[in-house]
Order: C-alpha cells, then sequence, then structure tokens
C-alpha cells in the first residue's frame, strides 16, 4: 500500500509538470506580445517596454520563466488579470458559488442516478428499467450548450417556477435549475454504471450466500450489493469532477451565475490571456487532486485491491 | 420530422425480414442457426437488426451525413442572405422556420451548419482512431518500456480537462490569427490529439489479454512478424469495443466544437456552426424560441445519433446483457 502511495504520487507530479507545461507553453511560447496586450491599444515607447520585460522577466529563457510560473502558482500568487486585479482575489470570490453549484450537482447525482440504477438493477428488464435506460440516453446525448438554455427558457420563462439568472449574491434556490441541468449529464452516467454494478453484484457468490443464510432481502441489498456497487460510482465522481467544472463554463455562463465557469467565459470574450490561463492552472490541479483522492478512495473502500 | 419517421419506417420494413444473406429459407432461419456457425460480428449484426433505436440513429446519421455534402438538397435558402427587414420575421417561402435577430434564414443557417459539425466530429474520431489503435496496439504488443512511455502519455492526457485544454490551445490559435479554416483544422487537432486515450486504453487491455492466446503463439510459431500478427490476429478481436468507443467519441466531439464555438473559441462567425448559431439566438429567447430551438434540435439530435448508434453496438456485441 505504501509503496503504491509513493508510486501514485509521483506519477501525479509527473502529470502535473506535464500538464501546466502543456497549458504554459500553448499561452505563452509564441503568444503574441504581451506588453501590448497589457498597455492596451496604446503605442509603448521603447523604455517602457524595455522595463516591462525586466519587470515580468520576458527577457529570461522560456523554461526559467515556466519555473517562475510554477513556483508562483505553487505559492498560491496566480499574478493580475490584464485590469490589475489579482486572479486570487477573483477566485476568492467565485470558489464559494461554484462549490455550491458542484454540490447541489453531485447531491442530485447521487439522489437520483444512484437511486434509479439500484432500481433499475435490481428489476432488470422491467418498464421502469427500460424507460429510465432509454430516458438516460437522451440525456447524455444533449450537450449542455442545448439542455441549459433549454432548462432555462422551460422552467424561467415558460413556467415562472425559478428565477431567470441567478447574480451576485444567490440563493441556494436561485442556484436549484443550474444545479440539477449542471448534474444532469453525470445523473445519466451514475445511474447507468450503478445499474451494471447492481446488476452483476446481485449474481455474485457471496450474495447467493446471503440470502440462503436466510437474511431479509433489503438488508441483503442495502449492506452486500450497494457497498460493493458504489466502488465504480465513487470512481466516476472523481472523474466526473473535470467534466463538472468544464460543465459549469457553460451552465454559469447561461444563468449568469458570478463562480468559476462564468470568470473563464468572461475572461474568454473579454481575452484576458492571464485570467484565462490562471484558472485553467487552477482547474487542472484541482482535476489531478480530485483523482488521486479517488483512487486512494478506492483502496479504501475496497480492500481485495491490493497494490504490490 | 415526418420525412425521417418515413424513411425510418421503410428502412425497418425492408429489414426485419429474414437473414439478408439467405434467400432461399426466408421462412425457417431456425434450421440454419443450428447447421451453421456464425461468427460473433454475425451474431451481433443479428441483434443489432432487431433493435429499432438502431435504425432509427442509423438513419439520423444517414441524413446528416447527407445534409453534411449536399445541403442545398434540403434548403433552397441562402444562409449568409441576411436581411435586417426580416428580423425575428415569421415563417415565410424557403425559411420554413422564419428569420433570426439579425434576418437570416434560421433553418438554412442550421442546414448549412451541419457540415463543419460533421467535419469536425469525423475528422477528430479519425485522428483519435488513429492515435488510439497505433499507440494502444504497439504499447499492448510490445510492452517493456515503450509501453510504460504511452501509459505515462496517458496519464498525462488524462490529467487535462478535454475542453479545457481546447480552451487554452484554440484562444491561441485565435489570437493568431487564423482563418476558418485554420480553425477547422486546429479544432480537429486539438479535439483528436486529446480523445484518443479512452481507444488506446481499451486496444491496449485487449491487445495484452489477446497477446496470451493460443491462436496468437500458433501464428508466432508459424512464423508470422509482429506487424502481420498485429494486424491479422490481435487487431480484429480488439476491433469491437473500438468501434463503440470511436462512435461515442464521435458524438462528445461533436458537441464539444458547439460547446467551443458557443463559448466564443471554437468556429467564429463567417463559418457557419451550430454552436455560434445557438450563443446569438439565447440572448433573445425571450423574444423568439424558434432561432434557438432549430439549431438545438439538430445538435441534440445528431449526438444522440452517435451516442445511441455506439450503445446499441455495444449492446449486441455484449453477450452478457442479452
Amino acid at each position: 500500500m505504501f509503496r503504491y502511495l509513493v508510486r501514485r504520487f509521483l506519477q501525479m507530479i509527473m502529470v502535473f509538470f506535464a500538464t501546466t507545461f502543456i497549458v504554459y507553453a500553448l499561452m505563452y511560447w509564441t503568444g503574441g506580445d504581451p506588453i501590448q496586450a497589457l498597455a492596451g491599444e496604446k503605442p509603448v515607447n521603447d523604455v517602457l517596454r524595455a522595463q516591462l520585460t525586466k519587470e515580468y522577466g520576458l527577457d529570461q529563457p522560456f523554461l526559467v520563466r515556466y519555473w517562475n510560473y510554477i513556483t508562483d502558482l505553487l505559492h498560491g500568487d496566480l499574478g493580475n488579470t490584464l485590469v490589475g486585479r489579482p486572479i486570487k482575489d477573483v477566485l476568492a470570490d467565485a470558489w464559494p458559488i461554484t462549490i455550491q453549484l458542484a454540490v447541489i450537482a453531485i447531491v442530485v447525482t447521487i439522489l437520483f442516478g444512484v437511486t434509479a440504477g439500484v432500481i433499475a438493477g435490481i428489476r432488470r428488464g422491467s418498464i421502469f428499467d427500460n424507460t429510465t435506460l432509454v430516458l438516460t440516453l437522451i440525456v447524455i446525448g444533449i450537450p449542455s450548450v442545448v439542455l441549459a438554455p433549454l432548462a432555462q427558457y422551460l422552467f424561467t420563462i415558460q413556467w415562472k417556477i425559478f428565477p431567470t439568472t441567478a447574480g451576485g449574491d444567490a440563493s441556494l434556490w436561485d442556484l436549484l435549475l443550474p444545479g440539477i441541468v449542471l448534474g444532469s449529464l453525470s445523473v445519466a452516467t451514475a445511474m447507468r454504471l450503478t445499474r451494471a454494478s447492481v446488476s452483476e453484484n446481485l449474481r455474485a457468490d457471496f450474495v447467493r450466500t446471503a440470502r440462503s443464510k436466510g437474511m431479509p432481502g433489503r438488508r441483503v441489498i442495502g449492506i452486500h450489493v450497494l457497498r460493493n456497487s458504489l466502488i465504480p460510482i465513487v470512481t466516476f465522481l472523481g472523474v466526473e469532477l473535470g467534466s463538472l467544472m468544464a460543465g459549469a463554463i457553460v451552465t454559469e455562463g447561461v444563468f449568469n451565475i458570478p463562480g468559476v465557469g462564468y470568470q473563464l467565459s468572461k475572461a474568454l470574450t473579454t481575452e484576458d490571456t492571464p485570467l484565462i490561463i490562471g484558472i485553467v492552472s487552477v482547474l487542472v490541479v484541482i482535476f489531478l487532486v480530485a483523482n488521486l483522492i479517488v483512487d486512494l478512495l478506492y483502496a479504501v473502500l475496497d480492500p481485495r485491491i491490493r497494490y504490490e | 420530422m415526418s420525412d425521417f419517421e418515413s424513411v425510418a419506417a421503410t428502412e425497418l420494413h425492408t429489414a426485419t425480414p429474414g437473414p439478408a444473406g439467405d434467400p432461399n429459407a426466408p421462412g425457417q432461419p431456425h434450421t440454419l442457426e443450428v447447421s451453421k456457425p456464425r461468427s460473433a460480428g454475425a451474431d451481433a449484426w443479428r441483434e443489432l437488426r432487431r433493435r429499432p433505436l438502431f435504425w432509427v440513429a442509423l438513419v439520423i446519421t444517414a441524413v446528416v451525413a447527407l445534409m453534411a455534402a449536399w445541403p442545398s438538397l434540403f434548403t433552397s435558402g441562402d444562409p449568409t442572405a441576411c436581411s435586417l427587414s426580416n428580423r425575428m420575421g415569421p415563417p415565410s417561402g424557403t425559411a420554413i422556420f422564419g428569420y433570426d435577430v439579425q434576418g437570416c434564414d434560421v433553418f438554412a443557417k442550421s442546414v448549412y451548419g451541419t457540415k463543419n459539425s460533421l467535419l469536425v466530429g469525423l475528422g477528430a474520431a479519425l485522428v483519435a482512431g488513429l492515435l488510439g489503435m497505433l499507440f494502444g496496439v504497439t504499447g499492448g504488443y510490445f510492452g517493456r518500456w515503450w509501453d510504460v512511455l504511452v501509459s505515462r502519455v496517458i496519464d498525462i492526457v488524462l490529467g487535462l480537462p478535454l475542453l479545457l485544454a481546447a480552451i487554452v490551445f484554440m484562444k491561441r490559435v485565435s489570437n493568431a490569427g487564423g482563418g476558418p479554416n485554420v480553425r477547422l483544422i486546429a479544432l480537429i487537432a486539438v479535439l483528436g490529439l486529446l480523445g484518443w486515450t479512452t481507444a488506446a486504453r481499451v486496444i491496449r487491455s485487449s491487445v495484452i489479454t489477446a497477446k496470451q492466446q493460443d491462436y496468437v503463439h500458433a501464428a508466432r510459431m508459424l512464423g508470422a512478424g509482429s506487424g502481420r500478427i498485429m494486424w491479422r490476429h490481435i487487431l480484429p478481436n480488439a476491433l469491437a469495443p473500438f468501434i463503440v468507443i470511436i462512435t461515442m467519441a464521435l458524438g462528445s466531439f461533436i458537441a464539444a466544437e458547439a460547446t467551443l464555438s458557443f463559448l466564443g473559441v471554437g468556429l467564429q462567425p463567417p463559418s457557419q456552426s451550430w454552436g455560434i448559431d445557438i450563443s446569438h439566438a439565447r440572448l433573445y429567447m425571450r423574444e423568439n424560441f424558434i432561432p434557438l430551438a432549430v439549431p438545438s434540435t439538430f445538435l441534440a439530435l445528431t449526438v444522440l445519433a452517435f451516442i445511441i448508434l455506439g450503445d446499441t453496438i455495444r449492446e449486441a456485441f455484449d453477450p452478457k446483457l442479452r
């Protein structure tokens, strides 16, 4: 186990350096003239240019600049946006809202996806099973660029159930519809995963043993089947965090929720390159850490898995 | 839509009677089953043929492909002929769904947007498929340091969320001031380069399993070279899950293109794209919902068709699900 931990950790460090390097290289290696971008449309005279070049370390070789970026990133210093606001502050304002949204999405996923999956897995081939299978297929097939505006139109304009946009100090009620929209993609996949693993576990020997010992069905399902079926779901939820963040860009943009995804979509329209890089770097790091945690959790949840 | 359904219905009727290859025994397929051993592929095809969902998805993909190749078959309108006097106009003449906020023909725009979506989807799936096959087969077959290298590269690519990395890359392309074709190729490249890992992993693991099989040892003993063993003996057995993954990836690449265009970093206005149409129409949906609904329907149906296609093929190949 300890050796696995060390290896997994080293692997994450390698992936961390590689991914940040790719992101950084893509954006800055030949990415136009950053000083002109800083100055906007005003011409920059030579003295100022030389001074700024020195100040931002642009005269350094590329690898040195990448190293500076990495050390700043690890110290939590993400630099400033084009209008001079520290990116750290932008993110500090945006995180709480995005986290609320993500929690709603995950709760929705677990509540509907896992429950429906368990029922469908137990009653395979039933009407409930077949309808949910088709329904989830449809939900998986509808991209969030379609789902988010559609939900907004139906539930806030056509039937005025939810507020159309959430705005600055959004309450939980304001975030409910966007959260459901964000979660719906994972609901479908979670449901299918749960269904598959429940119906597989129902055929396992330990379930037959439990039944033949005379254990009540509720207990067999609740303890023996469910616990073993949840392992792939946990993995999935961790990996899903990546697509959740990507989905948040569209959902937060559509519902005007000032979270991280909204800041990113705004940065894309205002061409704020430092902000884009800052947010993407942080999201990539979060994604890596989430994957690491999931892998470790996997080992805790399933003692059958032995890592050399 | 009525066209779709009637086509689907005729397809279904022509497809259902008897095994296609045996015209002499349409009434008794059961006697044939015993006498003739069927391959896994033929078995899956028999299973697949009976699924109405498969035919619906197949018909939609066929219509979409036709629309991409000859958009003028479906509409005589011109997506670029916009006149502000038609702003949010009701359906008239060729514009069967009316006009959008710029006075453009909503239906024509969506029909002409099909080409770019499908080009990006197919192109990226091709890139991802080739890369996945190349690295998956060689990694699984040769093992050792090459497999370690391939696995690490897969780890790194998986560490980059598809949409986020695509945003950064496409932003870089637009900063460099690329034209419509450059953007199209860049989209294909970035989605393909980021999307091959799942296919590679699946192929790699089936290659590792296949490598131990007796028929592979037998082929090697008969003097077959590495290339021949990989191509003729290992690859065909790993093909079914590969096709499924690539079909589904095709759908998700089309969705990713629309999302990137929606966010303003994919294709841009002179090009026709469902994502652009959706992002524009969204702002005026309170006034008129139709310009949002039409490209949304096109996009959702197309993505759905590929996902369903992949899903039904997977079920057909998976004997456990029967």
